[in-house]
């Protein structure tokens, strides 16, 4: 069953009035894109360093709300790497949470959903930003 | 009525591609440098509706608390066509997110969400005609900075899901009983192992109708929700069920019986789904005599549901 929402139809109709990103794609990374993973990818380097309360705070602040955007606008076209990415962030949540995971275990949660996140925005014609650095893929 | 989910597409890309070309996801133009978000759903005409808006800037950071204008614009009843009519000037309020901080003072600022986050709910509202609709919304954040963001949105000529005075689905929907694996149950036991809030799960629409008692059901799928409200909502139904647990049958419906093969439980397809689309969360209630009471979308307000709860007591 294709199973769509209207919210998703909206963002994928304003999308397409900037002029069909799969057609024409805009050769830089949306700002709200850029700045979740830019914030993922931060959070990556504080949970790398240990502080994952830090991390955990970046990621809710920068990346949280966005990635349910992007997981809107997926699950159409891409329903297993967005489902990857809504599992992802649910662990990564819950290990934030409370006491759970070590630390190793929540860098790799983190550099999962960046890897989901940027399948999926691929799938969508999207323009991404650089890799994260301290993501090794 | 695909014809009309069709015509309803077609019309909200008309409308979306106005002189500006805006994008959700591009940079905003000078003079409009807020993304608004229309969190509602099911929006009809002729009926006291709830409008909410999210506002928030491209470095991820949202506008809470205090109170916002509105400027509400007719543009068209199926494409934005002609000069735009101004129907409603409202005043917002901010409705946190359930489990959110309160916001810090009294008058809209920007922040992270861990300073706060919500919609700007104006309730109610009427729209005398379907149609496509333009929300205009200007925030001061003091200090002489004003910021204004605008979305589009449909109103639709009837409401497509239960609404108050509807006769309630006598749904069966999945318990813990059932069998089904249990992520059918509650999308969390994907990631959890197991589901977290079985109290939830024990008894069906159908039977707490049958034996006459008020139900507080909420549709959503903590995990793979496309709205980040879903979580919160349910948690916050959770605590409701702890409180207010004698008053009423408190039931979680999950979403979907596979995200990943695009499979919706027949229960929430029964309530919700309508030619292909489906939003979620919701949350209704349900009088002891089968008919809804009330229904909230997306970001449920709390001391609603409480005082309807009360009224039970």
């Amino acid at each position: 069953m294709i199973l769509r929402t209207v919210p998703a139809l909206l963002v994928v109709a304003l999308a397409a009035c900037g002029g069909e990103p799969e057609a024409r794609p805009d050769p830089s990374p949306a700002p709200r894109l850029a700045a979740a993973l830019d914030g993922l990818c931060r959070a990556v380097g504080l949970a790398s360093e240990g502080d994952v309360d830090g991390a955990g705070r970046l990621f809710q602040d920068r990346t949280h709300a966005y990635l349910h955007e992007l997981a809107d606008r997926g699950s159409d076209a891409a329903p297993e790497p967005t489902g990857r990415l809504l599992e992802g962030k649910e662990r990564a949540e819950a290990a934030f949470a409370g006491p759970g995971p070590s630390d190793p275990v929540i860098v790799q949660y983190l550099v999962d959903i960046d890897q989901a996140a940027r399948e999926v925005a691929r799938e969508l014609g999207m323009a991404l930003p650089p890799p994260c650095r301290g993501v090794v893929a | 009525m695909r014809r009309r989910a069709l015509a309803l597409v077609a019309a909200v890309v008309l409308a979306a591609c106005g002189p500006d070309g805006r994008s959700g996801e591009g940079p905003a133009p000078p003079g409009t440098e807020l993304v608004a978000q229309v969190a509602s759903y099911d929006l009809a005409a002729d009926m006291d509706a709830r409008l909410m808006v999210g506002l928030l800037t491209t470095e991820n950071e949202f506008v809470s608390g205090g109170t916002v204008d509105m400027t509400i614009s007719f543009l068209g009843e199926t494409r934005a066509e002609g000069r735009p009519e101004v129907v409603h000037e409202v005043t917002g309020r901010f409705l946190p997110l359930p489990g959110s901080p309160e916001p810090k003072t009294d008058r809209p600022f920007l922040g992270p969400a861990s300073e706060g986050q919500g919609v700007y709910e104006v309730e109610p509202i009427r729209f005398d005609r379907p149609g496509i609709y333009e929300a205009e919304v200007t925030a001061d954040l003091g200090g002489g900075d004003v910021r204004s963001g605008t979305a589009a949105f449909q109103v639709l000529p009837e409401p497509l899901v239960p609404a108050p005075g509807d006769r309630a689905p006598r749904t069966e929907n999945l318990t813990v009983a059932s069998d089904a694996p249990p992520v059918a149950v509650d999308s969390r036991a994907e990631t959890g192992g197991r589901i977290p809030d079985p109290d939830l799960h024990r008894t069906t629409i159908a039977d707490a109708m049958a034996s006459g008692r008020p139900v507080l059901a909420v549709f959503a799928t903590p995990v793979y929700c496309v709205s980040r409200f879903c979580g919160p909502v349910t948690e916050m139904v959770e605590d409701l069920a702890d409180e207010h647990g004698g008053d009423a049958a408190f039931i979680h419906v999950e979403i979907w019986r596979d995200f990943q093969e695009q499979v919706v439980n027949r229960a929430a397809a029964e309530w919700l789904l309508h030619d292909g689309n489906l939003n979620e969360p919701w949350v209704f209630a349900i009088d002891a005599d089968g008919r809804i009471a009330a229904r909230w979308d997306n970001v449920a307000d709390r001391s609603e549901i409480e005082a309807w709860l009360e009224r039970l007591a």
